[in-house]
């Protein structure tokens, strides 16, 4: 018998009778930030956000790389950069990581400079089991408003300069541009 | 059985209105339903089995109780197509499953996690696991616990590395 048995005798009962594997789907769920807080819930559930096989990288305005040693002259430049309006980048140094389990990456808000080429660069070379990296050109800040679909000039350019990605992507990732 | 046993004009004696077959669910605690195999067939598991042609007799559902199976019946029943004509309406009628504040509910929504998981059913899968993502989003370490009833077996000292580990997770 499963159910009924008053969930006071077994504290841990309900939720530790879900297999791993749909934990990790509920985890797939949530902000990276969000999932990473369950680590310490308890020990089973240490390293069971390092399973979700979902990323959403959302650019923010800024960025805030305050671990980098960088003047505070290169921290503006990086968000200048992040806004998407210089080209010239100055940091140049994120500690290369391989990712064994991440399948699927969208990219809501590429424009295309530098700064997102080389992150889409940098996940194909470094994720080992990647099965799917789509690139989507509109602002995160757009989605779900009149202007999602709105096909302007600016998203021209930037399917444009998406298919320098496509000349890089190994046949096991599926390219997608939306 | 036959050959013809997959076609929806099956020679087995279970037919009934428009020949539809029906299959013969059992779940764990011995309870016995009928359903039009149209119906179970959302069950990637079920349409495995009726593609095979194993689907003859009756269906064991092992870990899956009466209550929970009825459940799942509700939904393939809600979710078969056209039954429900209006999307907003199938969209209010999922949403009753959103709302898991009460143990109870958690409950029910753990067994049908279960149940999707088993049987193999994606659409109920992903709106029990998107309620539950929905519902500790936001919620610090000791309100997720609180949530899904866990003790921590960390001491303190532990939990301060686990949390210096990962420390970015933890700034807002």
């Amino acid at each position: 018998m499963v159910i009924d048995t008053g969930s006071d005798d077994l504290p841990e009962y309900c939720v530790s009778r879900l297999p791993n594997d749909i934990i990790v789907n509920i985890f797939s769920r949530l902000s990276l930030r969000e999932a990473a807080r369950t680590s310490i819930v308890s020990s089973r559930w240490r390293y069971l956000w390092t399973f979700t096989a979902n990323l959403v990288f959302v650019a923010p305005k800024t960025v805030d790389y305050g671990k980098t040693k960088g003047t505070k002259n290169e921290r503006k430049s990086f968000q200048l950069i992040s806004n998407g309006r210089y080209r010239r980048r100055t940091i140049n140094q994120f500690p290369r990581l391989s990712h064994q389990h991440l399948k699927v990456v969208e990219f809501i808000g590429f424009v295309g400079c530098p700064v997102d080429l080389e992150l889409a660069f940098y996940l194909l070379e470094n994720a080992t089991i990647l099965e799917k990296m789509s690139v989507n050109p509109t602002s995160p800040f757009l989605i779900g408003t009149y202007f999602e679909f709105y096909n302007d000039e600016k998203k021209q350019t930037t399917r444009k300069r998406t298919k320098q990605l496509k000349k890089r992507v190994p046949q096991s990732v599926e390219l997608v541009i939306c | 059985m036959s050959t013809a046993a997959t076609a929806d004009a099956s020679s087995s004696g279970d037919t009934t209105e428009g020949s539809v077959r029906l299959l013969t669910l059992q779940s764990e605690d011995g309870e016995v339903f009928e359903v039009k195999e149209t119906i179970a067939t959302q069950s990637v598991t079920i349409k495995g089995m009726v593609d095979d042609d194993c689907a003859t007799s009756t269906i064991p559902v092992c870990n899956v109780t009466g209550r929970t199976l009825a459940m799942v019946i509700e939904w393939w029943n809600k979710h078969e197509i056209g039954a429900v004509s209006n999307e907003k309406e199938l969209k209010e009628w999922e949403s009753q499953f959103d709302t898991i504040d009460d143990k109870s509910d958690r409950d029910d929504v753990y067994d049908l996690l279960m149940a999707a998981n088993y049987l193999n059913i994606p659409t109920l899968l992903d709106c029990c696991t998107s309620a539950v993502a929905e519902a500790i989003k936001g919620k610090s370490t000791d309100e997720m616990r609180e949530f899904f009833d866990i003790k921590s077996d960390f001491d303190e000292k532990e939990e301060d590395a686990l949390r210096k580990e990962n420390q970015w997770a933890f700034e807002n």
